[in-house]
This record gives structure tokens, sequence and C-alpha cells, in this order.
């Protein structure tokens, strides 16, 4: 069978064969690394050195974004480590042993096994105290410092003397789970390096195609001479490659700087590993194949002829026909807007492709953002779990809430609506974010992804504490009076309801069922439906006092209500099964212990009360001390930067095939001044098309952002759990928009400005002659 | 005759520039075979689609239909990447308005080829040296092209295009700028270089004495390539 790749050499048929493709292949590659394209390479870069001047800065910030990230991360590795040290002492908590069971574990197990075999014992050395429980009975605690950090090897601690027991808890400490940390904090940062590795490959071929652009006659006349894709190719990635060996140790040098300054500031750690380098060879590697293959593939298509045919800027002329018309019209004015009518297919790159940035910065303000929000929202530091159905008593929540360093206690006394067949009915206004969920009715639109919450006096407490709840209108009357309620607008992190204070709401309370509902479809809309139809209900008429955030990353909003109102809709009784115990900022991790202690002494073995420490004052510290947003704002900087030198690249290449229309235009009798007007107003026009595009651009692709995290990863079930906001940075966009618009109107009257100079200079010379 | 190598052949070759309405037929169903070793000068008047012809038979451009072959090989079905190192390696082409790279030296632009098909440093010395000496521009080398006088250009254009040493030479007025001394001594320098490395000559130029150096003379008249015949025949 004939291959696509067989072919007649000299008359005579060779074969394509799977041999040759992998020789073809593996030659490719050799002959990348040959010495003759690095010292090409080399020479055209050093050589050319204004001609590539602008990729010299793009490669050093493309390489700061390598750096950042990677130093910020060993950064969080090592504030990891150390943060989880100063927090506890020990690797391995056993607690909740009775006065037996600690003699069996502690005599026969633990101790006895151990003296016989000294030699490879697993710990440094252990620790027990005696405490109280709730119902004063007398418990033992055991923490073991281990010999290493290793959560095997704490595991297997564990099955060589296991425990057991009624009401035993162990638990790792953050000295043996910080390694856990450490790979997820890897796990989150090794994508993010990759995603700005991908945006770094998109700035440089936004440079390089400028470059091969403006280029095109050089690389028809090397083609004609026997130039195919893949020395092209060569040439292109060895031209990057040896900007980036040039400014490869001042960027290390910037990005560990920085990173001091940084670390110094924050008071966390500071990491470097040797390795990062390789990597960061492997990085700049793909970022620059990634970058150059697309444009030199196309380049290399293309036939010399076409190319050098092309070598002026008569390959952006997109019709031809008006000229004849130009010179009828004023000038400069008219001229120059035909002239954006002739290039429109150059003016319609450049500002996409300067302008792109732009929105990359934005996008990168709305990420910090939501950073600053991951790294800065407060989550309980305890919760309490109740299992019986009696719930957590009121006593326990204000018993605890008075402990030095307790900020607040949020409990909760809810149920979904679908458990008890209740629903309220929306107005068409109300119903933003869930209109499609919702279910048309006499009355309005009927929906019930919503909880009941119930606010007794102990919670109204709790939650009007400093760092309780948000709160717009007035909560006290949620209290005192009987029809008014407070409702939150969030499922998820998405604001989905439209609600004001004052507003009133008709909430049904379920009474009987007239015919047999399917509870058995997933469609939950199809349930509510059923129910509308062939159940009874009950109405009651509320007014929304308070609205609140709550913080709450739940999949449902809620309603909340005095006790009176409550019992009033709710058919059912509903105890607190969860309790989340926040506790003031800037304590010691020693207090932290001690009101963790202090809450397992409150609690009786005869709760059912689950304790669990969350430790979220550790991670909340961690976050601060090695804090992500510094090195998100200056990559966002960085990418920003990128925009001028496009606007300056592209425009100067652009001029400076305009000097012969100078030439010409003044042998017809325009005036320096003249001209100099119609660059200026060429540079002022653009500034239209330039902002329209940034606001555009910016607006459009951080609300794309912004849908894909809020909206498709959360629906994925990999959404947030604290809440951030979507906040388009004004002060961003118009920044953004200066910064176009500057580089608009200096990048178009410069090249003008040195023609105007270099003619005189040939102009004076000619007269000394 | 009959049993010589045809080196270059062309089969109905078709191209066509079209403009809004209009169509341009540059070259109109031209056939030629032209023998290894063969020096052959195409002339015609202007427009009338020599150079577009020539930059066919040489792989810079592609026909609308028709087929080239050189050595054999139809270089239209070749890939883009084979014709770039195809060119490379067998063929040189002296443009008609030189297409010299203004950035480089008038050496950097003689070794371009060498440069794009890895040529190592020792290949081509001393046909280099030679070169230049012949061309008379061994003391211009490192000067960029606009410092140069058209004359000047093309000689370097005719270096570039013959540094590699290819099988076949496509010149595209390669004496229109110089004068009859200088246009005498360059031909001679391609005529040599072509006994000397049996090279085939397809050639354009508007001099009937050059043209009559030629071992065949072809005419183009508004695209249609035909025999050249002597008034008086
Ligand atoms: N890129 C192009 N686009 C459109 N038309 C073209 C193009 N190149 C050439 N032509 C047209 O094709 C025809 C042949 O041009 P060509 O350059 O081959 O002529 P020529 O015989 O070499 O002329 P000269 O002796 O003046 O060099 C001309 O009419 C020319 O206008
Ligand atoms: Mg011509």
């Amino acid at each position: 069978m004939a291959h696509r790749k067989d072919k007649y050499v000299d008359h005579e048929l060779v074969r394509y064969t799977p041999r040759q493709a992998i020789k073809d292949a593996v030659g490719f590659v050799v002959r990348f690394f040959s010495p003759a394209n690095f010292k090409h390479g080399i020479r055209s870069v050093t050589g050319g050195f204004r001609e590539f001047s602008v990729f010299f800065f793009a490669m050093l910030l493309v390489q700061l974004m390598f750096w950042f990230p990677m130093l910020a991360m060993e950064a969080r590795v090592a504030t990891i480590k150390k943060e989880a040290y100063a927090a506890a002492d020990y690797h391995l908590k056993i607690e909740g042993f009775s006065s037996d069971e600690w003699t069996a574990y502690f005599n026969e197990t633990f101790i006895i096994t151990d003296t016989y075999d000294i030699e490879d014992r697993m710990y440094e050395s252990y620790e027990y105290s005696t405490y109280q429980n709730g119902s004063g009975r007398l418990m033992y605690e055991l923490k073991v410092l281990m010999n290493s950090d290793d959560e095997s090897h704490t595991r297997l601690f564990l099955l060589k003397y296991p425990v057991s027991g009624e009401n035993i808890k162990i638990e790792y400490s953050p000295r043996t789970s910080y390694l856990a940390e450490v790979s997820r904090i890897r796990a989150i940062f090794i994508p993010i390096i990759i995603v700005l590795g991908l945006l770094s490959s998109v700035i440089l071929l936004i440079l390089y195609n400028i470059r091969i652009n403006h280029y095109k006659f050089r690389y028809g006349v090397y083609m004609s001479f026997g130039a195919d894709f893949e020395k092209l190719f060569h040439t292109a990635a060895w031209e990057l490659f040896s900007i980036a060996m040039i400014t490869f140790v001042p960027s290390l040098i910037i990005a560990l700087l920085v990173r001091i300054i940084i670390s110094a500031s924050l008071g966390g750690g500071i990491g470097f590993g040797i390795f990062s380098i390789l990597w960061s060879f492997l990085w700049l590697f793909l970022v620059i194949l990634l970058a150059v293959f697309p444009s030199v593939k196309f380049l290399s298509t293309r036939t010399p002829t076409s190319l050098i045919v092309a070598g002026d800027n008569s390959n952006y002329v997109s019709s031809p026909k008006t000229s004849f018309r130009i010179f009828r019209k004023s000038f400069p004015k008219h001229y120059e807007l035909f002239g954006f009518w002739r290039f429109r297919r150059y003016y319609a790159t450049l500002l996409v492709s300067a302008i792109i940035f732009s929105s990359f910065f934005l996008c990168g303000f709305f990420i910090n953002s939501m950073v600053t929000a991951s790294e800065t929202t407060r989550l309980p530091d305890i919760t309490l779990r109740s299992n019986s159905p009696d719930g957590i008593d009121v006593m326990l929540v204000e018993e605890f809430s008075e402990i030095k360093g307790v900020k607040y206690i949020n409990w909760e006394n809810s149920i979904d609506a679908t458990a008890i067949n209740a629903y309220l009915v929306l107005d068409r206004s109300q119903r933003s974010g869930i209109a499609s969920k919702t279910v048309k009715t006499d009355i309005g639109f009927a929906d019930n992804n919503y909880k009941y919450s119930r606010i007794d006096e102990t919670l109204y407490d709790q939650i009007t504490r400093e760092g309780g709840w948000k709160i717009e209108g007035d909560l006290s009357r949620v209290m005192s009076e009987d029809n008014c309620i407070a409702v939150s607008e969030y499922i998820n992190n998405s604001k989905v309801l439209n609600f004001k204070v004052g507003d009133k709401l008709t909430l049904a309370v379920f009474e009987s069922t007239e015919k047999p509902i399917d509870y058995d479809v997933p469609d939950n809309k199809y349930i509510l439906n059923q129910l509308i139809n062939n159940a009874k209900f009950r109405f009651v008429e509320v007014e929304i006092a308070a609205i609140v955030d709550t913080g709450d990353t739940d999949d449902r909003y809620m309603i909340a209500m005095s006790d009176a109102l409550f019992n009033n809709v709710v058919p059912k009784e509903v105890n607190a099964s969860k309790a989340d115990i926040y506790v003031s900022e800037g304590m010691s991790y020693k207090d932290l212990d001690l009101i963790y202690d202090t809450i397992r002494s409150g609690i009786s073995t005869f709760d059912g009360i689950q304790l669990i420490n969350n430790r979220n004052s550790l991670r909340y510290n961690i976050a601060e001390k090695s804090s992500i947003t510094p090195v998100i704002l200056l990559c966002a900087v960085f990418v920003l930067l990128v925009s001028p030198p496009v606007w300056f690249f592209s425009q100067s290449m652009f001029g400076s095939k305009r000097k012969t229309e100078n030439y010409m235009l003044s042998a017809f009798g325009a005036t320096d001044s003249e001209l100099g007007r119609l660059y200026l107003f060429s540079g002022c026009s653009l500034t239209i098309p330039a902002t329209v595009a940034t606001v555009l651009l910016g607006w459009g692709v951080t609300e794309l952002i912004y849908t894909f995290i809020n909206q498709f990863l959360t629906s994925l079930g990999m959404g947030a759990d604290f809440r951030y906001s979507y906040e388009f940075s004004f002060v961003g966009l118009i920044i953004c928009v200066m910064l176009s618009s500057a580089s608009a109107i200096i990048s178009t009257y410069m090249p003008f400005a040195r023609w105007k100079k270099e003619r005189d200079r040939i102009a004076r010379r000619h007269l000394g002659e | 005759m009959e049993d010589r190598k045809v080196i270059l052949k062309a089969e109905n070759v078709i191209k066509q520039y079209k403009q809004y309405d209009t169509t341009v037929t540059a070259v109109n169903r031209a056939n030629v075979e032209i023998y290894d070793g063969e020096m052959v000068a195409i002339i015609g008047s202007s427009g009338s689609g020599k150079s577009t012809f020539l930059h066919i038979c040489a792989g810079l451009d592609r026909p609308n239909s028709g087929r080239i072959f050189i050595r054999g090989n139809d270089i239209t079905a070749m890939s883009s990447d084979e014709l770039g190192v195809f060119r490379g390696n067998y063929m040189g082409m002296v443009f008609q308005n030189h297409n010299l790279i203004p950035q480089f030296t008038a050496m950097e632009n003689i070794l371009i080829p060498t440069l794009m098909c890895n040529k190592p440093d020792h290949s081509y010395e001393e046909h280099f040296k030679k070169l230049v000496a012949t061309l008379n521009i061994h003391d211009r080398l490192h000067h960029l092209p606009s410092e140069l006088s058209g004359g000047q250009q093309q000689r370097v254009s005719i270096a570039r295009a013959l540094i590699n040493r290819p099988q076949v030479v496509f010149a595209d007025e390669p004496t229109g700028n110089l004068d009859r001394a200088n246009a005498d001594e360059v031909l001679e320098l391609l005529i040599k270089t072509k006994e000397e490395l049996g090279q085939t000559l397809l050639i354009v130029t508007h001099d009937m004495k050059i043209a009559e150096r030629a071992d065949r003379i072809l005419v183009m008249d508004n695209g249609v390539l035909s025999p050249y015949r002597k008034k008086s025949e």
C-alpha cells in the first residue's frame, strides 16, 4: 500500500516505513540540540539585541511567573512545617481512656511490650495526664512524640499497640498531618504553575507572532534557500532559549529577593529546592515550544514568494479598492481613517493581542480577592456534633460561650423544607438565581430549596456578637414579633435570591395529602409540583425583618425565625445537631489547647456529643504568614506589563514600514506638523477602540472565570467552603484603560518622531558632504 | 541528443492571479523539458510571466495546475517542508530584485543557504573565497545592502545562489543592473561554474546578447511559452 509519505527520489520509489518515521523524529530532537543551533540562537539574539529587546523583557517576566509561585509554594511548605511544630509537641493523642482501659493499655500493651524492644522503639517520648469529664469521671489522655513525622509511622504504632474503648478518640496531631497538607499544597500549586505556563506561552506566542508577521520577507528568503519547518522551528526556539538563558540568573535573583522581603514581612518561612531549577528548565522548554510551534507551523506552509511579496505592510491591506478615494478627502484626518479601514486586520490583531493582557490582569484581581477571602475567612476551630435525638443542650452552648477566647458559637437548629413537605412562595423579582428550580402557582413561584432555622435567645446573643452573622435590617424584630423572619440569600457561594427588608413572604405548611405522592423520583421540582397539586397546605404570611449572611456555603438558603413561629411552621421537634465554636484571633496554640480541654471537660460521657478539633486557627496562621496574595498581585501586574511592549513592538514595526509613505506624503506637500497631527490623530483615535476592547474583554473574561469557579466547579462538588464575592475591580479597569490609551498614543507617535530624526540626520549628512 | 537526461520538466503549468473581478493568467499551459547541463534562456516582454514561471520552476511558488519535475521528483506534490530542503540542496535562485536581507551584511547574505542547510564551515570556505573574488565583491563583504551599488547587490545575490553548489540555477535578469563589461563578466562566471559543477542554468533576460550564449532560447508571450525562432527564419 502506498503511504502518504512514499515518494520518488531520482525516479526511484522510496517507501516511508515506521522505522523511518522514528528515525525522523529522533533526528528532529537530536538536531535540535546541535551546537550549531545553539550558537546560531545566541548570535542571533545578541547581534539583534534591539530587535529582541521586547523578548528579553517578556522572558524575564515569564520566568518570574514561574519563580514567584514556585518560591511561594516552598515558603508555604516551610511555614506549614514551622507552624505544625509550634502547634503540637506530639504526633499522636489518644484521649477518653477510662481508668481500667488506661491501666490495661499502658501497663500491659504499651509499656510492657516496649521495654522488651527498646532497640526498635517507635517513639521518642510520651506523656500522659488525667482530666474529668462533664459527668465527673476521671479520664486519661496519652500524647506520644514519634521518631518520624510520617503518618504511616504513627499508623504502624497504632497497629503495634492497638487501643480500644467506648469513648476513645484518636487524633493525629499537626506534626503528623502536616505532610499530607504539604502534598495538598503542592497539588494546588502545580496546576497554578502549569496555568501560568500556558499564559506565558500565550505571551510569547503573541510576541513571536508579531515578529514573524513583520519579518515575513526575511523568512521568505530563508525558505527560498532551504529553510523548512524544522529549521525555522529550531531557530525560533533557540532564539527564545538563548534569551531565557541570559535572563535566567537575573530572574532567579529578583524572585529570591522579593520572596525574602515578602516572607520577612509576613513572618513566614522560606524554602528553595535545587530541583526546582531543573523544573524551571523543563517548564521553560515546554512554554517555548508551545509558543513558537503554531506561528512557525503556519509560516512554513506559506510559499516563499508570498512571504517575500508580503514583506511590506501590504499584506495587512484588507481592501485596496478604497485607495483611489483617499486623496480626495481632507488630510490628514480622513486619510488616516481610511488607513484604519485599509489596515483593519492589523489593528484588530493589535488590539486583541495587546488588550487580552488587561483582562488577565483583571482576572488576577478577582482571583486575588477570592484567595484573600479564603485566607482570611475564620472557620470554626471546634465543632460539636450530636448523634442523639436530644441534640446539643442550650446550657452547654451558654457555658462554652463564656470560655475565655471563645468568640461566638453558631449553633444550628434547622430542618430542610423538603423533610417536612414545606415550601414558600416567592414573587418573580425575588427568585433571581433559582428561577429554574421554582414551580409556578396561582399566587407566585413555589420553592423548597431552603431550610428553617430556629433562633432562640442564646443563639441570638451569639450571632449578634462581633464576628457573628452579617445582618441587614433589624434582627431583634425576628425575636419580638411573631410574623417576622430573617433570610439568607445564598446557595453554595451564589447569591440566588433578591430579597429586600420589608418584603412579604408566604410560607406553606403541609397539612395532609389528598392524593398519593410519588417521592421516588430524583427530580425535586416534580415532587414539589405533586405536593402543590395533591396536598393540603396552611399558609402563614411573614415579613422579612432582616437579611443575614451566615458565611455558610450550604446547598440551601435559610429562613430563620423565633421559637414561636418555628413551632408554628415546623410540625416536628427539631434539636441542634451541630455547634460551631469560633475563637478569637491571635491566640497562642497553648491557649487554643486550653479551650479544647475546657470544652472536653464540659461534655459528659452520656451526651452523645462528638468533639472535633478543626484547628482552623492553625490553618489561618499558616495562610497569614505565607499568604500568596502578594504573588498573585505581582503576577497580575507582570501580565499587564506585557501590554505596552506589545503596543510598542507592533506599532514601531508597523511604523518603520511607513517611512516611504512619510517621504511620499511630504513630497506631495504635507508639512511636518501635518504629519505629526496625522500620527497623533491616529494614536488618539486608537484609544477609543482600545477602551471599548478593554472594558469588554476585561469584564467578559473575569465574568467567565467567576462563572467557571462559582458555577461549574461548584456543580462538580468542588466549590469553596467560604464566602467570596464577585467584585469587578473598577480601579483595575481604570488602570487598564489609562495604560492602553497611553500606549496607543505614544506607540503610534513614536515611529514618526524616529522617522523625523532619521530624516534630519540624513539631511545633515548630505549637507556636510 | 536523445539519451540525455531530462533534469527539469514542466507539464501544462498554469498560474493565475485573481484580484476581485479580474483574472491575470501569468503563465498559460507552459510545457518544457530541460536537459542536464543545458543552459536555457527565457526572453519576453515585461509582464509576460517570465518571473512567475521561473519561481514556479524553482519551487518558490505553487502553480494553479500542472506539474514540475526536477530530477524526476514531482516538486508540486512535495510538502512545503520537503520542498524547502530540496530547494536548499539542489536549486539556487537569483532574484530579479535581489531580495537581500537589509539588516544583514553582504557576507551574511551570501552565507544564508549554508546556514539554512546546516553546512559545516569547511565545506564552503574555499568556494566562498573563489566566488567573491570572481564576482569582485571581496572588499564589500561587511557592508549592508543599502551601502552597496545596484550592481554589487546583484553580484551578492548571485554569490548567494551559487554558494551551495546547486545542480539547477535559476537566474532572473542576473545582469539587469550591470554595464556591458560587468554583465559579460558575470555571465562568464555563471557559465564557468555551470561547466565546472555540471549545473543546469535557466536564465531570464532582456539581453539578446546573453540569450544567444544559451543552448536554447524560449520566448514567453503573455504567459505562453514557445521556442524562439529568429525573424529571418
Ligand atoms: N503577486 C501577484 N499578484 C497579482 N498579480 C501578479 C503578481 N505577481 C505577478 N503578477 C502579474 O503577473 C504577470 C506576470 O508577471 P511577471 O513578474 O512574471 O512578469 P515578467 O515577465 O517577469 O516581467 P518583467 O520582465 O517586467 O520582470 C503580470 O501581469 C503581473 O502584474
Ligand atoms: Mg520579471
